[in-house]
């Protein structure tokens, strides 16, 4: 731990974790008391309306990264940093009127993994499955993580500590309530986190003005406000494409289109991406006013607590470490709930018990949930800091996934064989990128690479899907399904084993024959 | 067990903090962290210079206080120089090693081609999506259209 970063005296600390800790739990059971059936705990009763609808795409959104990377790359690459992170946005934006593109073409769909395996076949589901659970646990543990080291840095409190009080509080409360608790709690974790970065961006405000901000920058540090800031620029677009394939492939985002009401997901991605934009610019502003100040930064992600530390005293430092707190348990929530889902209804329920009951599927998701848990602590008790950055590996991984999603949904003519073509050859070749050319090429030649191949095979050897095949029954409901239709089921996903085979007469006319027979 | 008692008399007796750093060249920022020396007892208050040359000729004091690492960002082409002194009860030591860090910022070329490159990329999945939503609204407004 580097001396200087401490903000918080650890007795308060715990105080403050012991009071929320309580508080998430109970607002957990009491939201997901009601969620019997698998439906209601897996998707909140897929009744989710625009005000809980944008707060929890707001609170998943704003990880600990945002409030401690966006200050981080306002202070490493300037303007440009600051907003090359506020482009996230772009992909709650751009999924806005995905959303509601997925809940028309499967009003039962459950998970992302599900529309892949319906729309290209096992096989790229198989790919998908592998990224998509890569860069959850990864996600996941990188979170864990965070929240120790924070916690740690902010207060003293050991790190082994804190991370077990975060990973044990959000495995506890999704465990009792499933996703309505998931997205009550994220509701009140975005009014905390929102309210936390106002009230530190106008204290920042009121202690030092715009021009002494700007003047102390320029004097010292002119190549943060350069527009041409090499890095910078390159930064731009690798930022927004990581976080494109970051909200089109996750089940996160997928298990909340599919969550809320119908015609509700367009309008609730769209409102959370506009409260979402100007966090990591106030939080990046906060760090360019840190010289300013007057305050040394001993620590490159500590910048923000340390100014509002600085200026709000102890009240900020309470402030901060709640905001740093909430916005680590509204990630790891979302994803403990989304990876649960994944696993239950695609591994567990699509192969290793295709009979089991909605009742006993909802009884494995709680033990999936458990046992996500209890794998990402012991990860994290590795304590090895390594393990965090393996999530900035991700950005080929997710970017290769963006146009085999966005194509799956709007063209009938994107081919099975080039959806696993563009993610195994998008992944590897983004891969080699950030190792041979650097980190900041690795999201964008492993997209560029997924886009070539997606168009390359729609030209070349172009499929017809049937639209209506997307809307069989998810195999969560086996139990209610006639044996015909999982017959059917099975077939169709045979057929799309091969590349270019849904030109045939048998992928072609097995979704319409289902469709007629649903 | 000698030669280790010289070296920790001769550290104690230059009073010299260690520097260490580690930053991101094509970035241009740096983390520079000190240890205080041996035999240091209560928190001691530091002082950390730049300078462009290592002779350290129009130096400019970038910390002082009693933190033991601080983050330099922003920082131009070109090699820059720091060093690290403490304050004890006999005042200012000795500086520290001279450490080094070069600053080499990715060409305007490659810049600029990878930010056109992310741009098309973006605008053509943009396009997918708005293209496909509008197509969806006017088949919609035909299915409804339709008697």
């Amino acid at each position: 731990m580097i001396e200087g970063a401490t903000i918080l005296e650890a007795s308060t600390a715990w105080i403050l974790l012991g009071l929320f800790s309580v508080l998430w739990v109970a607002l957990g059971y009491w939201w997901g008391r009601k969620a019997k059936s698998l439906s209601g705990f897996m998707l909140a009763g897929r009744n989710v309306g625009l005000a809980l609808g944008a707060a929890t795409a707001v609170a998943t959104w704003v990880t600990s990264n945002t409030t401690m990377l966006a200050p981080q790359f306002a202070l490493q690459m300037g303007i440009w940093g600051m907003l090359a992170y506020s482009t996230a946005s772009i992909g709650l934006f751009l999924f806005a009127p995905m959303a509601q593109r997925i809940r028309q073409l499967m009003p039962e769909g459950f998970t992302s993994a599900q529309f892949v395996r319906l729309r290209y076949g096992r096989w790229a589901w198989a790919v998908f499955m592998g990224i998509s659970l890569f860069y959850a646990l990864t996600w996941m543990i990188s979170m864990g993580i965070a929240g120790g080291l924070l916690i740690e840095a902010l207060s003293g409190v050991p790190y082994l500590m804190g991370t077990t009080v975060i990973l044990a509080v959000c495995t506890a409360y999704t465990v009792v309530g499933g996703l309505r608790a998931v997205i009550g709690t994220d509701f009140i974790q975005s009014l905390i986190i929102l309210v936390g970065v106002v009230v530190v961006a106008i204290a920042t405000l009121n202690a030092v003005s715009l021009d002494e901000v700007y003047q102390q920058v320029a004097n010292n540090r002119p190549a943060l406000l350069d527009v041409m800031l090499h890095v910078a620029v390159m930064a731009v677009f690798k930022n927004l494409l990581f976080g494109l394939g970051e909200v089109f492939h996750s089940n996160v985002w997928w298990s909340r289109a599919f969550a809320m009401r119908d015609g509700v997901g367009k309008k609730a991605y769209m409102l959370g991406g506009l409260i979402w934009l100007p966090i990591p610019i106030a939080a990046g502003f906060i760090a360019l006013a840190a010289p300013a100040l007057g305050i040394n930064v001993p620590q490159v992600n500590m910048v923000g607590p340390l100014v509002a530390g600085e200026l709000l005293g102890q009240a900020g430092a309470i402030l901060v470490f709640v905001v740093v707190f909430s916005s680590i348990a509204s990630s790891i929530d979302s994803l403990l709930a989304a990876t649960s889902d994944l696993i239950t209804t695609d591994i567990v329920a699509g192969l290793l018990w295709k009979g089991a009951s909605e009742e006993q599927l909802r009884r494995v998701s709680v033990w999936v949930i458990l046992g996500l848990g209890l794998f990402t602590w012991g990860i994290c008790g590795l304590e090895d800091p390594n393990l965090a950055t393996i999530l900035f590996r991700a950005g080929p991984f997710v970017g290769s996934a963006i146009w085999p999603i966005a194509a799956g949904l709007y063209w009938k003519q994107a081919s099975p064989g080039g959806a696993v073509a563009a993610m195994v050859l998008g992944s590897a070749s983004g891969l080699w990128a950030y190792y041979e050319l650097g980190w900041y090429t690795a999201a964008l030649i492993g997209t560029g690479v997924s886009m070539l191949i997606v168009v390359s095979a729609r030209i070349l050897k172009p499929a017809t899907f049937a639209w209506e095949a997307l809307q069989q029954p998810a195999h969560t409901s086996t139990d209610k399904v006639s044996s015909d239709k999982v017959q059917a089921d099975t077939l169709l996903s045979d057929t799309m084993l091969s590349p270019g085979v849904s030109k045939s007469a048998d992928s072609e006319n097995v979704p319409e024959k289902l469709s007629h027979e649903s | 067990m000698a030669a280790g008692l010289c070296l920790w008399w001769a550290s104690l007796a230059s009073a010299a903090p260690r520097l260490s750093l580690e930053g991101d060249s094509q970035a241009g920022h740096v983390t520079l962290s000190w240890q205080p020396s041996e035999g240091t007892l209560d928190t001691p208050s530091y002082q950390v210079q730049e300078a462009s040359s290592e002779g350290f000729g129009e130096a400019r004091t970038v910390y002082e206080g009693t933190h033991t690492a601080s983050v330099i960002s922003g920082m131009p082409d070109g090699v820059t120089f720091y060093r690290v002194r403490q304050q004890g009860q006999r005042g200012w030591g000795d500086w520290s090693e001279t450490a080094s860090f070069r600053v080499e910022h990715p060409s305007a070329q490659s810049a600029l081609t990878l930010f056109a490159f992310g741009a098309f990329i973006f605008m053509a999945t943009a396009a997918v999506i708005v293209v496909g939503n509008r197509r969806e609204a006017v088949e919609q407004a035909e299915a409804k259209g339709d008697p």
